[in-house]
């Protein structure tokens, strides 16, 4: 989960053309080029889009490790689904994998270039003030939680608590690790709370506001999703 | 572990809008009656699990091609109802990832909900007679079953899956029934054999080429998705278990007359 933290480095200390466009309209390019992959059958069109997508990344300066190693995970959740569907065809598996990669790149693209805390302040616009709280805290937690259990694994290596191939011995370690955990995070969500009621939360941390006007770049990265789009349909 | 978390394309949009639809009403319904009652206190703790869940993830577990889950956990320290609001956050962040689909994330909420729901009532159920550990591992075990079901069943519904495995069963079937009747019966049903072997063949990709340790095909499949049932109820007894030594109000064990030794 390191990724996250990198991730998070990326879109907040970013400083491309791509991370200067507002929130909103790298959602709604996001949105319909989502629309796109899903509703298109051809590899060839999934194809493009991947190759737009993976140009814009380029573009917007994000590393393509980081990138490949994200990827990985859909195409490999999507290779089970794949092989059921190679056996009516091969390109009906092939255009598996393209659409969970091309709709992964698509969502990757998005959160390396815009800040998750930008991306909450849109989905307050529509979803439940409380649901973008929980957002929020899941966000803020898991950071706490990411140093704490890379530590409490480590502690657990370097003591022998942790070997390659004892999995009960394994889990019952990391059974204790993740109860520290959770009883410590317990108590951080009380303390949380009654900060926040002190503070007086009634749900609704985050407002809508923007601060930046919709610039002629956000209208025509706003274009290209809709010619995308277009194109899949029509062609 | 039942999250094989479907990918984007693999299910009808039209299945993902459901599933969104669906777990929208639920969300709803849970926030309102959140939104009544003090429950709101725990919306911090929600944000928590939600974040402990994604954390229970990246733990790694030796050689094991599996990770913990821990969504019947989450449901039993927070509640099924807001147990299910973490997993529907989890689905969504996870989702930024390509770790499942943004389209799935409904079906996927549902699925592992499911999970959640199932594992935490039989928990309070069970933990009246069973210990902890026991209570927790069968409970787990049996919610994973019943979403691993739930997915292959949707996997099935919606991507025509049964009528590739009716196929590929019927395929044998009349393989068998060749070399039984004889040389002759197989040269007239050549060109049927032909079509469907050329499929096979050529592009030689089945679910035979799933590989596992010394496995390989559906025994492979098998033992991963069983490795899965284990792993997950196992992790999740043993914190369970943890807790009632240290915090038995974490998991409303207090008072529980039966403990682990």
């Amino acid at each position: 989960m390191h990724h996250l933290a990198e991730i998070d480095n990326i879109s907040i200390t970013g400083n491309s053309v791509i991370h200067n466009l507002k929130a909103v309209s790298k959602m709604i390019f996001a949105l319909f080029i989502l629309i796109s992959i899903v509703v298109s059958d051809s590899i060839v069109h999934i194809g493009g889009i991947m190759l737009i997508l993976i140009g814009i990344l380029v573009f917007s300066r994000i590393p393509l490790k980081t990138v490949g190693v994200l990827v990985l995970y859909p195409a490999f959740f999507s290779l089970v689904f794949a092989l059921i569907m190679m056996q009516q065809s091969f390109e009906h598996g092939l255009i598996v994998i393209f659409k969970a990669v091309g709709a992964a790149l698509n969502m990757i693209l998005l959160i390396t270039t815009t800040s998750y805390v930008d991306i909450f302040r849109v989905l307050s616009l529509f979803l439940p003030k409380l649901l973008v709280d929980i957002f929020l805290f899941t966000y803020r937690a898991l950071f706490i939680f990411i140093d704490q259990i890379e530590n409490l694994i480590k502690s657990m290596r370097l003591r022998g608590g942790y070997r390659a191939f004892n999995i009960f011995a394994n889990l019952k370690n990391v059974a204790g690790a993740i109860g520290v955990m959770v009883i410590h995070s317990i108590d951080m969500s009380n303390r949380m709370y009654q900060i926040f009621s002190l503070r007086g939360y009634s749900g609704g941390i985050i407002n809508w506001h923007e601060d930046k006007k919709f610039k002629l770049l956000d209208f025509l990265y706003v274009l290209i999703s809709i010619i995308i789009l277009a194109g899949v349909i029509v062609f | 572990m039942s999250h094989i978390h479907i990918s984007d394309g693999v299910i009808s949009a039209f299945w993902g809008l459901g599933g969104y639809l669906i777990v929208g009403l639920i969300i709803f319904l849970i926030l309102r009656k959140v939104e009544k009652t003090d429950l709101k206190k725990k919306i911090p703790m929600t944000g928590v699990v939600a974040a402990l869940m994604i954390v229970g993830m990246s733990v790694p577990l030796g050689p094991l091609p599996v990770h913990l889950s821990l969504a019947v956990l989450s449901a039993i320290i927070a509640g099924p109802a807001l147990g299910f609001i973490a997993i529907f956050v989890v689905n969504f962040l996870l989702a930024f990832f390509g770790h499942g689909g943004m389209t799935i994330v409904g079906l996927n909420t549902i699925i592992i909900g499911a999970e959640a729901f199932v594992g935490s009532m039989l928990f309070r159920l069970l933990s009246k007679k069973l210990t902890p550990f026991k209570s927790a591992s069968i409970a787990t075990a049996i919610g994973v079953i019943v979403s691993m079901t739930m997915m292959i069943g949707l996997i099935g519904i919606t991507t025509g899956g049964y009528e590739v495995f009716l196929h590929k069963f019927l395929d044998h079937h009349h393989e068998v029934e060749h070399s039984n009747e004889g040389v002759h019966q197989k040269h007239e049903d050549g060109h049927l054999q032909q079509q469907h072997g050329g499929e096979y063949n050529e592009e030689g990709h089945d679910v035979k080429d799933v590989k596992f340790l010394f496995f390989s095909g559906w025994t492979a499949i098998v033992i991963i998705l069983l490795l899965g049932i284990f792993t997950e109820s196992m992790g999740t007894g043993l914190i369970v278990k943890f807790f009632n030594k240290i915090r038995p109000d974490i998991t409303g064990e207090s008072n529980t007359a039966v403990t682990d030794k």
